[in-house]
């Protein structure tokens, strides 16, 4: 198969239900604001304890 | 030991330092953010993995440089507080507000929606995760339109109003402080030349893997989107690069006159010096090689209209004048390099030899990096023309500085050179190294087994071999040897 063509298993997976994956997109969404939120905070440790 | 040296010229060099070290990654990721946008679109609207696979390859690089844009972001902003406190206090209610939205996007729309990105795939949907993948594309621009409107107003000051205590406070209108006048021109030629960076590299890696494998099918798709994106780009660039330098003749003339050479003022129409050596002490510019007229023709649109020089502003307010000078001439030389590229690329696709000319290759290689370079001489272009002020004409640097001795600024200074190189450096060599992989067909994500299914025979996905372990498929490139 050509690699340029549609590749149905890539683009066409099953998805969850809404809910899930939104609940997924806010999980995600805050475990990453607050890593950042950390690292700021180590490096204001780091800079001006 | 660092007694004998200056407090404020050591301040100037960590800020330098660090801005420069900085600048290359957002200057990279505001681009790449675009280019990922892209890419999903094209593979949710196409269905060709070729998209996916490419998406997944400088995913993996945008979060590399995103991380290390970030950290070196807020460094800065915390050496506001360091070093620039006097700067701080007085600029702070103007500037303190459109640098906080700066943060809120980074936090909020950037490292939270890159988090989905990296790792959400197959846990929020195809929709929902391309949803956040437009969401870090438009927050890298918003936090570009932050801090370059913060950085716009401090070469343009309008809006303010001084306080009974000296502080710049903001006058009525907010808008007058955010739409400074240098405001939409910085604003339209540093996005350009952001999104020019990242074309440039991504044409370089291209090129790098078409030069091993012209065949290779990733290559030639990443090298032809960098190629059109350098012709029909670099052209507005320079037309939007003449804009700009426009307006800062209307505002900042002492920084064009340093960026032109021009000492001296030409009544009767100045020449553009091409190259020279700008000598301060003696006013002039030594082995200058000039094209009569010129530079009034080009900062006029008139070859005999007189422009004033520097002998026309007080010694003590002038610019650095070589910095600004070689600087300049970086920044224009590279933009014209990469017009030529372009109209090169151009000339190639119309033959139908835009993946069978290695001399074309082997140039966008070497160009891979010139943004970088570029958008660095063109930030010292504009920093250092400022000059010697921080709020222009009202400000002045050696007023900015924290009453700090020397030795804790250069104490200070030693400790960001060693960790930004042994950081960054890492971070740097890490991105090379995933660059120096050939993009290959159901390409690997962030996370280990992120690799998408293994074919068995056709296209009925058959069960992973090895989950979370390999980092490529047995199947995945018969060159490679893997079986």
């Amino acid at each position: 198969m050509n690699e340029q063509e549609q590749e149905p298993g890539r683009t066409d997976q099953v998805e969850g239900p809404l809910w899930k994956r939104l609940a997924w997109l806010v999980a995600i969404w805050t475990a990453s604001v607050a890593v950042l939120g950390a690292v700021a905070w180590l490096l204001r440790l780091w800079i001006a304890p | 030991m660092f007694e004998g040296l200056d407090a404020l010229l050591l301040a100037r060099a960590q800020f330098a330092f660090t801005v420069s070290f900085h600048f290359i990654f957002p200057a990279f990721s505001i681009g790449l953010a675009s280019y990922l946008m892209v890419l999903e679109g094209l593979w949710l609207k196409t269905g060709k993995s070729l998209y996916l696979d490419l998406f997944k390859y400088w995913l993996k690089i945008f979060a590399v440089a995103f991380a290390m844009g970030v950290v070196s972001g807020i460094v800065m902003s915390y050496q506001f507080g360091t070093n620039w406190a006097v700067f701080s206090d007085r600029a702070g209610p103007v500037i303190g507000p459109l640098m906080a939205y700066e943060v809120l996007t980074a936090f909020f729309l950037e490292a939270g929606f890159l988090g989905v990105m990296l790792f959400g795939m197959e846990k929020v949907g195809r929709k929902i995760h391309f949803a956040a993948t437009c969401m870090v594309a438009m927050g890298t621009f918003i936090s570009a339109f932050w801090i370059l409107s913060v950085n716009s107003w401090m070469q343009t000051p309008t809006g303010y109003e001084i306080g009974a205590n000296g502080q710049f406070l903001p006058g009525p209108s907010w808008w007058a402080i955010v739409f400074n006048p240098s405001f939409p021109y910085r604003l339209v030629h540093t996005v350009i030349a952001a999104y020019l960076t990242t074309a440039l590299a991504v044409g370089g890696v291209g090129a790098w893997h078409l030069l091993k494998d012209k065949g290779n099918a990733h290559a030639r798709k990443m090298f032809s989107m960098a190629m059109w994106m350098a012709a029909l780009v670099a052209p507005i660039q320079i037309f939007a690069g003449d804009a700009h330098g426009l307006n800062t003749l209307e505002h900042q003339p002492a920084k064009v006159m340093a960026m032109e050479g021009h000492y001296e003022s030409h009544p009767d129409g100045a020449p553009l010096i091409l190259f020279g050596i700008p000598d301060s002490e003696a006013g002039e510019v030594k082995y200058a090689v000039e094209i009569p007229k010129l530079s009034s023709l080009i900062l006029k649109h008139d070859p005999n209209a007189p422009l004033a020089g520097l002998d026309t502003i007080p010694a003590e307010d002038h610019p650095p004048v070589g910095v600004v000078f070689w600087a300049f001439r970086v920044m224009v030389g590279i933009g014209f390099a990469m017009l030529g590229l372009g109209l090169w690329s151009l000339f190639a696709r119309m033959r139908g030899k835009l993946y069978d000319w290695p001399l074309l290759h082997k140039a966008a290689l070497v160009m891979g990096p010139s943004g970088f370079v570029a958008v660095i001489a063109g930030w010292f272009t504009t920093e250092v023309g400022r000059q010697p002020f921080t709020v222009y004409g009202l400000l002045r640097t050696a007023d900015s500085a924290s009453p700090l001795d020397a030795p804790a600024v250069a104490g200070s200074l030693i400790a960001f050179v060693v960790i930004y190189f042994a950081v960054f450096g890492m971070g740097t060599w890490y991105v090379l190294h995933l660059m120096g992989k050939a993009p290959r067909p159901h390409e690997f994500g962030v996370k280990r087994g992120m690799k998408g299914p293994i074919r068995t025979a056709g296209i009925t996905p058959g069960p992973t071999q090895n989950p979370g372990h390999a980092e490529r498929l047995p199947d995945s490139d018969p060159t490679d040897g893997a079986i």
